[in-house]
């Protein structure tokens, strides 16, 4: 169809028009990124409740998650952000990466590390009037042990026998020392936790359903779930701590798109949400009307070499890459600039962390890394390599490929959806690159599941027998020095062998409008609600 | 699924007329000829999507074990989905679960499909009803208006704006509308969420507001644009001329003349388009985080979730026919000429 002169004037009008809302909208995201450097941690363990007032009753808390809840079934794999609202836990884990008891009373060891005996509080019930004893927290744990899909089997599997010493009492023996034990009972749910106690009761009237109709004893009971929808939950009238929860509920509601995520907090649609990229933790860094609590945790986000495959197999290909990354332009290109880089394993302010880690750290120096890639093209070898991550990372891998260039190296990138990712890329170890991101709070399990021959989410097959050695030393020991050493010499061998490429510390973050108080929360973003109110 | 999709009827020149009874008898018989047809359609799209799901680089459970699992993990994982089954087996297991009307459980977080089902159709319904309602509302009158001064201010501005809508993608219609209603220059709407009529009426309405003018806009142009087409041409044919040289004014003949049979190509579009939008909602759904079907189908695709996707489908394909059925006959209430078809 022609359009008459006057007719296509109307319509470059319109077009402008619509530019210029389009525009309107990114410049102010520019706008907010003005500032320079790194994000700071902010208040990574939550606010200082006691400054911040005498909380006031009373109140419904919306809270946005980035993705939905699967089940409140502990023995399920998920990370879901309700369930310790419904659940509580009986241990919680400490700045220091260890754990101390929370609904549970005392957590001991009489013999080093295999014999556990743990001690319940008096008159703590479920929602549903049934007590939390022994016998619950036994039942609880054999659920574990028996289903080898519940992300905390590994752990569970280590107890060769428990019993009830008396109703408030369980003794817990396992096939060898464990000292890391309690921060089973404490851990986030995506790792597996032996802390998140399920009504006897409930588990015998709903069966494989529990995971829907939930019955705890946190500070909030399960109202109703609507999947992608909401998850509304209401105040337990008989919580164990006395005065709490102060809101009468929490309402969850699955977010998962980041620009409409953040639009919904901003806009006050919802009071909470939690972050899980850069973007909009600059962002909300930047609002006068937010308040963002946030710490860079141990890993973050890096690449994973694949020690099976050329070219990464060998040390100068992987130092090569480190060496020809320029950081300075990944973050000015894509995290606003203010990536918190990382040239460790855990991060700056961890007491397992050391300055001579992060020193030994190979710098950005393409020369050097032209060096090596000649070296390794002499030897033989083909330097050239696939990069394959998910399609959400496409500005990343085009990021890589445009370094790897300069320095002459031609890499190819795939793109997969998730569920393909997961099972094509890494989880049947067909790559030679690739990235992720994964936080974690205390150093175990986080560090052996990363880098024991054998871990879980050591999908690049790294193996070094010493590293070996010394995360079973930090994981059995009950002696906090030899376990800070342990650890540390970890960082700085994994360091050595550059057994991935660090490159960035994770924005897991949780935003919320200022009148809400007292957050409690661990880096990796799990909350405890019992203590959160809202000053309005 | 183009067999399913109703074809305007051609209409023939005018015969004898048929008796009352005959013209139910023919509706019913035609209701039967497209029963039979649903079936069919349904066994094909149902098999093919079964086949094409499992054949979906990605194992399902992989993804419920999740990236923490191990090998083991996964293995009892696959063994209590009975992934480890053939696919025929798998889908004749569900036919027959969908003939007693259970459509299995979700993969993922066990919940029964009918369950999911019956929570996210009234949503995606409600959003895709009204927004066609209200593209309807914008365009009739519009097209109706540029058809009787064809080339006048109306028809010019309403094209214009139309193609910048029609050409400009949803997602940034959307972001347009949040950016202008929900945060950005004012902040008058919600900009994510869905409150069920039942439980708060004005915040249903609110939260849906701009979902449903999201989708609207683009509908409404190629509405207008069809419609106005097929008026100006019924305007120019002898019955028109007739009316206008008995007296009859503008209003009267292009609402009660004209429109009428100019609006078959409108009725076929705007059918078709229920029928796609209550699958096809999910980039306005995922941007306005609705809990619609649309928003199911891509979660269950990326999580491998067959059992909701398989249900999700089912739910789609016979809306799909029923739509058309209903089209279908609708034209015969429409246009007594096309009773005589067939």
């Amino acid at each position: 169809m022609r359009l008459r002169p006057r007719t296509s004037r109307i319509v470059a009008g319109v077009a402008l028009v619509c530019c210029a809302l389009l525009v309107g909208a990114c410049g102010a995201a520019d706008r907010a990124a003005v500032a320079e450097g790194a994000l700071q941690e902010r208040d990574p363990y939550g606010g200082d409740l006691a400054a911040e007032g005498a909380p006031k009753p009373g109140g419904t808390l919306l809270l946005g998650m980035d993705r939905e809840i699967v089940s409140f079934d502990p023995t399920v794999q998920n990370s879901n952000m309700a369930a310790p609202a419904v659940y509580d836990s009986l241990m919680k884990l400490t700045p220091d990466g260890k754990a101390e008891p929370y609904l549970a009373q005392s957590m001991e060891t009489t013999d080093g590390g295999t014999t556990w005996v743990l001690t319940l509080r008096p008159g703590v019930t479920f929602s549903d009037g049934t007590p939390l004893d022994a016998n619950a927290v036994i039942v609880n744990t054999q659920r574990h042990i028996d289903t080898v899909s519940s992300p905390a089997h590994p752990f569970a599997e280590r107890i060769t026998s428990m019993r009830a010493v008396d109703p408030l009492t369980v003794e817990f023996v396992l096939d060898g020392p464990f000292g890391d034990f309690p921060v089973v009972f404490g851990q986030p749910i995506t790792y597996g936790s032996l802390g998140l106690i399920v009504s006897p009761a409930a588990l015998q009237q709903y069966g494989d359903d529990i995971g829907r109709h939930p019955v705890g004893a946190g500070p909030f009971t399960f109202t109703e779930w609507v999947p992608d929808s909401r998850t509304v939950l209401t105040k337990n009238p008989s919580y164990w701590q006395e005065g709490m929860p102060y809101l009468d509920g929490l309402e969850f509601r699955p977010l998962p798109d980041t620009e409409t995520r953040y639009a919904s907090i901003e806009n006050g649609d919802v009071d909470v949400v939690f972050g899980g990229y850069n973007q909009e933790l600059v962002r909300a860094s930047q609002n006068p009307n937010l308040r963002i609590y946030y710490g860079p945790g141990n890993a973050g986000e890096y690449l994973y070499f694949n020690f099976n495959k050329a070219p990464f197999d060998d040390r100068r290909m992987r130092e090569a890459l480190i060496s020809s990354l320029d950081l300075n332009a990944l973050a000015a290109s894509q995290y606003s600039g203010r990536l918190v880089s990382a040239t460790s394993l855990f991060t700056e302010s961890s007491p397992y962390h050391t300055a001579a880690a992060s020193d030994a750290w190979p710098r950005y120096d393409p020369e050097r890394a032209r060096g090596l890639i000649e070296e390794y093209r002499a030897g033989g070898g083909d330097p050239d390599f696939t990069f394959k991550t998910t399609q959400t990372r496409v500005p990343f891998g085009e990021f890589l490929q445009a370094q790897m260039a300069a320095v002459g190296i031609d890499v190819q990138l795939q793109f997969y959806d998730l569920a393909q990712y997961s099972s094509s890329v890494v989880q049947s170890n067909d790559f030679q690159l690739t990235t992720w991101i994964s936080a974690f709070d205390t150093p175990f399990p986080g560090a052996s599941r990363l880098l024991h021959s054998g871990g879980n989410t050591n999908y690049g097959k790294y193996s070094n027998p010493q590293v070996d050695a010394l995360l079973d030393e930090a994981a059995t020991t009950s002696d906090p020095a030899v376990r800070t050493n342990a650890y540390q010499q970890v960082e700085w061998l994994v360091g050595q062998d550059l057994a991935m490429a660090w490159f960035s510390r994770s924005y897991l973050s949780t935003i919320t409008k200022p009148e809400v108080k007292g957050i409690d929360r661990y880096v990796s973003r799990d909350m405890f609600y019992a203590t959160t109110w809202l000053d309005r | 699924m183009a067999d399913t999709l109703s074809a305007p009827p051609t209409t023939t020149a005018a015969g004898p007329a048929t008796r009352r009874g005959g013209s139910r008898r023919f509706a019913v018989r035609r209701v039967r000829k497209r029963l039979t047809h649903l079936l069919l359609v349904l066994l094909a799209v149902t098999f093919l999507s079964f086949v094409v799901v499992d054949l979906l680089p990605g194992d399902a459970a992989v993804v419920v074990a999740g990236d923490n699992a191990t090998p083991e993990q996964v293995q009892q994982v696959r063994e209590e989905l009975q992934l480890d089954r053939p696919v025929l087996v798998r889908y004749v297991d569900w036919l027959g679960g969908v003939v007693t009307g259970d459509l299995g459980r979700s993969f993922r977080t066990g919940q029964p499909v009918v369950e999911a089902l019956a929570q996210r159709i009234p949503v995606t319904f409600e959003i895709t009803i009204i927004a066609q309602l209200l593209a309807l509302l914008v365009a009739v009158p519009l097209a109706v208006y540029s058809a009787y001064r064809p080339g006048g201010l109306v028809d010019r501005t309403s094209m214009t704006i139309g193609f910048g809508a029609a050409a400009m993608p949803t997602f940034v219609f959307g972001m347009v509308l949040i950016v202008l209603f929900a945060g950005g220059v004012s902040s008058i709407l919600p900009a994510t969420g869905y409150t069920s009529f039942f439980e708060d009426p004005v915040e249903n309405i609110r939260s849906i507001i701009l979902p449903c003018l999201t989708l609207m806009i683009a509908e409404a142009a190629v509405y207008r644009q069809l419609l106005r087409s097929d008026m100006v041409s019924t305007l120019q044919e002898d019955f028109i001329l007739m009316a206008r040289s008995k007296g009859l004014g503008p209003a009267r003949i292009l609402f009660r003349h004209a429109l009428r049979p100019s609006s078959f190509s409108l009725i076929t579009l705007s059918g078709v388009n229920i029928g796609r939008l209550l699958g096809g909602t999910v980039i306005v759904e995922t941007l306005f985080a609705i809990p619609g079907l649309g928003q199911l189908i891509v979660q269950a695709v990326f999580n491998r979730d067959y059992m909701i996707l398989q249900g999700a489908l089912l739910f789609v394909a016979v809306a799909y026919v029923v739509i058309n059925m209903l089209i279908d006959l609708l034209y015969l209430a429409l246009d007594p000429r096309v009773r005589r078809d067939a």
